[in-house]
């Protein structure tokens, strides 16, 4: 009975069109900031793949790039194996190591003057240059001549270096991630600090700490300037790493400014090698993290 | 009173000091545990508590009886919780807190200087508000957990487990699958775990910082009546905020305000004719 | 408004609780007024109506009981709160004891026959005692609503007195019972006396309960089986 209505029924108002307008000008802005970010990484990975995917065969893989002068250059089995080696040795020593520092910030210094300098100084040390890690390797090492001059070895350290700064900041970020309730449930049991570190912390952590190891791993092998200073070039395949080794980027390095058109083609396949192997690593990081988040 | 196993079990682990409590201590034959051997009684004398500067336990001094159930009362802030955790010696981990004064388990003095903070938690366990399994471990890995924390070896490991299990009455709900998650429990079998976790290292004391919050009514009930029955083997002393829940599960009932202990008297007591006037207002729903 | 305490409700329900109780004793001297006064003159009509009454008190009763039921079910009261539940409790049972008490007094108006007293010291007695049960009556709601256990206690000083009436109307009817003009009559009043010495009782059973209420102890009162002078304040 419309008599009985003292106020007009309420409506909800619909979207004006003026806010219409601008809601289509934002979107239409973001979209296309989207597309000029995502242009030059689409192009890379063309050019990577048209250019690189061709050199791959068998031989690509099973040669070293020491072959004929004329002839066929030679694949890139002994970069390949450098950068898995040296890499390898890189992460033997910047895991441990970075994963300590992150366990003494995180569980034994906490809050102390001290822990607060380590932790400012990790943070500068993610924004040295790569290229940095190798001059310091450069003077300290190799040009005081300690075990030889350049040496598979001193690169690895220097990655090392690189990778450090990676892993402590990824594994304190895990670490901080385990309830301290866990902590406190340890310790009122009557374990000794080190021991609920050991057996809960870490272990609760871990999927986290291996997804951070991951990643860092995947930055390490890209890295080029370090190994310049520290392993210079060779293109033999060594296994000793006493002695200079070949590493894909410093593979590439060369090859990309060769005269010869099948060495350019090489350093492409090379490249294409290096990404897509950093990729892999990335893959079996996500993989790994989001095992983990669901277990 | 005490059984001569607790004792120079104790002994060993008390006077060991500053040094190493990682030697590796086998299983005693007849241990605490399974001989029947009955809890011992608390005594905090002159307690003060800090964090950073601010006092936050103000010269307390109470017992605990051995045996028995008490429940600590008292509004948000007063201290309880400040309190248990003192006398397990948990507070002091906290960075910038700490405490004075003495908490004598039975005769000893926990806060003496040699004493191993680790070892006295072994005797002094804790139950937390949160159901707090070690996710990474199976339900037999979390019971056991325990034991191998705190480095305790022995071929009764399995035994000491099952003997937990079914004295929180989890056994039969978990026995076929013990080697399932820990986590995958529900939230009131959860802190049965935990508590069974307690117990698998046969402690003296269990302290329990308001165990039911968390859980439903259901599981609430069912750990009421666990401490019923632990109070045989083990002195309890339960934090709560819940005034029903320390009427219905303890002997004697202490009320603090403002880090200050105001009165300490049997349930019955409390609940019927306290004798402060502060405590008659809290009770009655006045404050708080 | 101001800010209201915590368990607002509660306190208020239970202050509700109280004073019905209260109320009711209200109504039980009024009772016992028209009881006495229908005694006295003989007036049959009256004493109808205070047996009608009685359902009141019943009636009131069965409330503030139920009140309380609900009270404990949801609100849990403890210490203080607590005591008082407990002895508004016991209380309506003395309540409702002395509403009875009044009804039998009422009942036996019809009995004791038309003709006039023939008694003096009997009727003198009787009525002395009315009086005093009346006052201890509103004594006891007094000092239950202030809480007064000096006042509580002195009810059982009080009963003395009635007690004592009690049995000197006994011994009196026993005298005269030789006078069977006067036998049968003297005989209502033992009884009229003994409804009387019962509210007496049940003051004193309210009184213990005031005292209950304020130090949480109970302690039993010296009452009518005691012949000596009780002592003060047990």
């Amino acid at each position: 009975m419309s008599y009985l209505r003292l106020d007009p029924p309420r409506v909800l108002p619909g979207i004006s069109p003026r806010r219409r307008y601008t809601d289509w000008v934002m979107r239409g802005l973001l979209g296309l900031a989207t597309l000029i970010a995502l242009i030059p990484l689409v192009l890379i990975l063309y050019f990577l793949v048209k250019r690189g995917v061709g050199q791959w065969s068998g031989k690509f893989f099973t040669t070293d790039p020491n072959g004929n002068f004329l002839g066929y250059p030679g694949g890139i089995r002994s970069a390949l194996l450098g950068t898995l080696e040296i890499v390898g040795l890189a992460t033997v020593i910047a895991l441990p190591v970075g994963i300590g520092v992150a366990l003494y910030l995180v569980e034994y210094g906490k809050s102390s003057r001290f822990a607060g300098l380590v932790r400012y100084f990790i943070d500068v040390m993610t924004g040295v240059p790569s290229i940095m890690f190798g001059l310091f390797i450069y003077i300290v090492l190799v040009l005081a001549h300690i075990g030889g001059t350049f040496a598979a070895w001193k690169g690895a350290v220097a990655i090392a270096l690189l990778m450090l700064p990676i892993v402590v900041r990824s594994a304190e970020v895990v670490l901080l991630l385990v309830p301290d309730s866990l902590r406190e449930a340890a310790l009122a049991l009557g374990a000794p600090r080190w021991r609920v570190v050991f057996r809960v912390v870490l272990p609760t952590a871990g999927p986290g700490l291996v997804t951070g190891s991951l990643l860092s791993i995947a930055r390490g092998m890209g890295e080029t300037a370090p190994l310049l200073f520290t392993i210079a070039t060779a293109t033999g395949l060594s296994a000793s790493l006493g002695q200079p080794m070949n590493t894909l980027p410093t593979q590439i390095f060369q090859d990309i400014t060769s005269p010869r058109n099948a060495v350019v083609d090489r350093a492409w396949g090379a490249a294409l090698t290096l990404v897509v192997l950093v990729l892999i690593f990335n893959i079996v990081a996500r993989l790994a993290a989001r095992r983990s988040r669901m277990s | 009173m005490i059984p001569p196993e607790t004792t120079s079990k104790e002994q060993t682990d008390m006077s060991s000091g500053g040094g190493s409590a990682e030697q590796t201590q086998t299983v005693p034959g007849g241990d605490a545990a399974a001989s029947g051997a009955t809890g011992q009684g608390i005594s905090v004398e002159d307690l003060h508590a800090y964090y950073g500067q601010r006092e936050a336990i103000k010269g307390v001094s109470v017992d605990f009886a051995a045996n028995q159930v008490t429940a600590i009362i008292g509004p948000s802030g007063c201290g309880k919780s400040t309190l248990v955790r003192c006398i397990n010696r948990m507070h002091e981990e906290i960075p910038g807190a700490r405490a004075e004064g003495s908490v004598f388990l039975d005769a000893q003095d926990i806060y003496e200087d040699k004493i191993d903070v680790t070892a006295v938690r072994r005797l002094i366990g804790m139950v937390f508000q949160k159901p707090n399994p070690f996710p990474t471990m199976s339900i037999f890995d979390n019971v056991a957990a325990g034991l191998r924390l705190t480095g305790t070896k022995g071929p009764d490991l399995r035994a000491r487990v099952n003997d937990a299990l079914q004295s929180v009455g989890l056994w039969e709900e978990v026995q076929d699958r013990l080697t399932a998650p820990g986590i995958g429990l529900s939230g009131g079998q959860q802190q049965r775990l935990c508590i069974a976790r307690t117990i698998a290292v046969a402690p003296e004391v269990i302290l329990m910082d308001e165990p039911c919050s968390a859980l439903d009514p259901v599981a609430t009930l069912k750990i009421e009546e666990l401490m019923d029955q632990l109070k045989e083997r083990y002195t309890i002393v339960i934090v709560t905020h819940n005034m029903q829940q320390a009427a219905r599960v303890s002997d004697t009932t202490a009320f603090m305000l403002d880090g200050q202990m105001v009165e300490h008297a049997p349930t019955t007591e409390i609940f019927t004719k306290p004798s402060d006037e502060r405590t008659e207002r809290y009770v009655t729903g006045k404050f708080g | 408004m101001s800010v209201q305490e915590p368990r607002h409700q509660f306190q208020e329900t239970l202050r509700e609780l109280e004073e019905q109780t209260l109320g009711a004793m209200d109504i039980v001297v009024t009772q016992l007024d028209r009881a006495l006064e229908s005694l006295s003159y003989q007036d049959i009509e009256l004493a109808g109506m205070v047996v009608a009454d009685d359902d009141v008190i019943d009636g009131r009763y069965l409330e503030v009981h139920q009140g309380i039921l609900s009270l404990l079910a949801r609100q849990a009261p403890v210490a203080g709160d607590l005591r008082v539940v407990a002895a508004l409790l016991h209380t309506l049972r003395c309540i409702e004891r002395m509403g009875d008490q009044c009804v039998n007094i009422a009942k036996l108006v019809p009995l004791s026959g038309y003709e006039a007293p023939k008694d003096k010291d009997i009727l003198d007695a009787i009525e002395r005692m009315g009086q005093r049960a009346r006052q201890q009556v509103a004594e006891a709601k007094d000092a239950f609503s202030t809480r007064n256990v000096e006042l509580a206690r002195d009810l059982v000083r009080q009963d003395f007195e009635i007690n004592q009436l009690n049995r000197k109307i006994f011994r009196r009817a026993v005298d005269i019972g030789g006078d069977e003009d006067v036998r049968e009559w003297s005989m209502f009043m033992v009884l009229v006396a003994r409804c009387l010495e019962r509210i007496g009782d049940n003051t004193v059973d309210i009184a213990e309960q005031i005292v209950f209420i304020v130090t949480g102890l109970f302690r039993e009162m010296a009452d009518a089986s005691t012949t000596t002078e009780p002592t003060p304040a047990t």
